[in-house]
């Protein structure tokens, strides 16, 4: 997908990058505040996760009672969709529906999600494993 | 006897490590130096004739004892990108090999080698103890052992910091090398200047070998231990992604931990409307990549923002 990969080329992220630097770096390519929230539980049904685009803040909420990685993932998700420009995602798990955007932020959250894995000594393994 | 042993085991050991690395450097650019420092190392102790005959090396040279040189170079060479590679490590920088400083110290090194009388025959391991008399021979080993133990000095002082637990044998080695090159300028001196008993300067030849080749494979170990450490935790990738999505294709080297997130997004997509049980796998590869991933992440209970910079 060509918008996919001009938004990883824009947000340039190398491999190992911390959760903090990535954050902020997709608030500063897409230029506005990024607010993220978890709340709800599994009666939260319709969605794991969800976009809302104000006037000046990007808000994600998240499901509390998701699991550290879904939850993370779903975060990454809205990353995704954030940098995609796109208007608001109404819920993750949409993402099982796949429409073009949803994939399109599908694909993004994935490859931030490989950039972001960190093994304990991860450079010293880089550099000696 | 022994101390060919020791020299053997050294020599499989870095062999190894070079076969074991290879894949790991082909793709990964960091890995590179201290691949190609692993391929000198192998080198060096390919001359000291234990798996090959020195003789027959050294004849490919005109028989003149240009191996010992090889040898040396090889070693101070594999060394110092060892030492670059960890520098780089430590500064956070894309390691440098300074390549234009390594040809002045190989220089040095080769200088006091040239004006040696090497005589007509391969002498091996004997050369230096032959021809110790000569100044020569007494300026190239004081040089040649204090550029290694300088460099195991920077080999201790970069991983300081470091709080990995196979660094344990890492600074074990590079202090044994140390204590090896210290052993090696007090022999030649004293032999040289016939300093001392005859025992004692026995007993300072004798030492080298114990301390110079474990010294070198508790080094190359910690290497291995962080080429295990990735390999293992490959494996146990694959062999998620396979309890996960049984009818998924075998996942493709150096993308098995990516996989495996695939494979637990698919999963936890497939039930994120659901309650239920949690299947035992989910668990474990959500718990693996956690550690290393999520671990990081806030739980986000109180909300977060991210400010543009």
């Amino acid at each position: 997908m060509p918008e996919v990969d001009a938004a990883l080329c824009a947000l340039r992220v190398e491999h190992g990058v911390t959760w903090e630097q990535l954050a902020r770096r997709v608030a500063t390519t897409s230029g506005r505040t990024i607010r993220v929230q978890a709340i709800g539980d599994r009666r939260w049904r319709n969605a794991t996760g969800a976009l809302s685009r104000m006037k000046d803040v990007d808000l994600i909420l998240v499901r509390h009672s998701d699991s550290p990685l879904y939850r993370t993932h779903s975060v990454l998700h809205e990353f995704g969709h954030i940098l995609l420009n796109h208007a608001h995602c109404d819920g993750a798990i949409a993402r099982a529906g796949e429409p073009d955007q949803e994939l399109a932020a599908e694909l993004i959250a994935h490859h931030l999600a490989d950039r972001l894995y960190r093994p304990r000594d991860f450079d010293d393994q880089r550099v000696l494993g | 006897m022994a101390a060919r042993l020791v020299e053997q085991v050294a020599t499989v050991l870095l062999l190894v490590l070079v076969v074991v690395r290879a894949p790991a450097a082909s793709h990964e650019s960091r890995a590179r130096l201290t691949w190609v420092a692993t391929v000198l190392g192998a080198v060096g102790l390919l001359c000291r004739g234990s798996l090959v005959s020195a003789d027959w090396l050294d004849a490919l040279l005109g028989h003149r004892n240009w191996l010992n040189l090889v040898q040396n170079l090889s070693a101070t060479s594999a060394l110092w990108l060892g030492a670059c590679a960890l520098l780089g490590l430590v500064s956070g920088r894309r390691p440098r090999s300074h390549l234009s400083a390594l040809v002045c110290v190989l220089v040095a090194i080769s200088l006091p080698f040239a004006f040696i009388d090497k005589g007509h025959r391969t002498d091996g391991r004997m050369f230096i103890a032959d021809t110790i008399g000569q100044p020569a021979t007494v300026v190239y080993v004081v040089v040649y052992t204090a550029c290694i133990g300088a460099l195991a000095v920077a080999l201790l002082l970069a991983v300081r910091q470091r709080s990995s637990r196979y660094y344990v044998p890492f600074r074990l080695g590079a202090a044994a090398l140390i204590a090896a090159a210290v052993d090696e300028i007090s022999y030649a001196i004293a032999t040289h200047g016939g300093y001392g008993e005859t025992g004692a300067r026995a007993v300072l030849y004798g030492a080298f070998t114990p301390l110079f080749y474990p010294g070198l494979m508790l080094l190359t170990s910690a290497s291995l231990l962080f080429a295990a450490s990735r390999v293992a935790l490959r494996r146990k990738a694959v062999r998620l992604v396979a309890r996960l999505d049984p009818s998924s294709a075998r996942p493709r080297p150096g993308r098995e931990v990516a996989e495996l997130y695939g494979a637990v997004v698919r999963v936890r997509d497939a039930s994120a409307a659901g309650g239920g049980q949690d299947p035992p796998a989910l668990l474990e590869a959500e718990a693996l990549l956690s550690r290393h991933l999520a671990a990081q992440v806030p739980s986000f209970r109180r909300p977060i923002s991210y400010r543009p910079q």
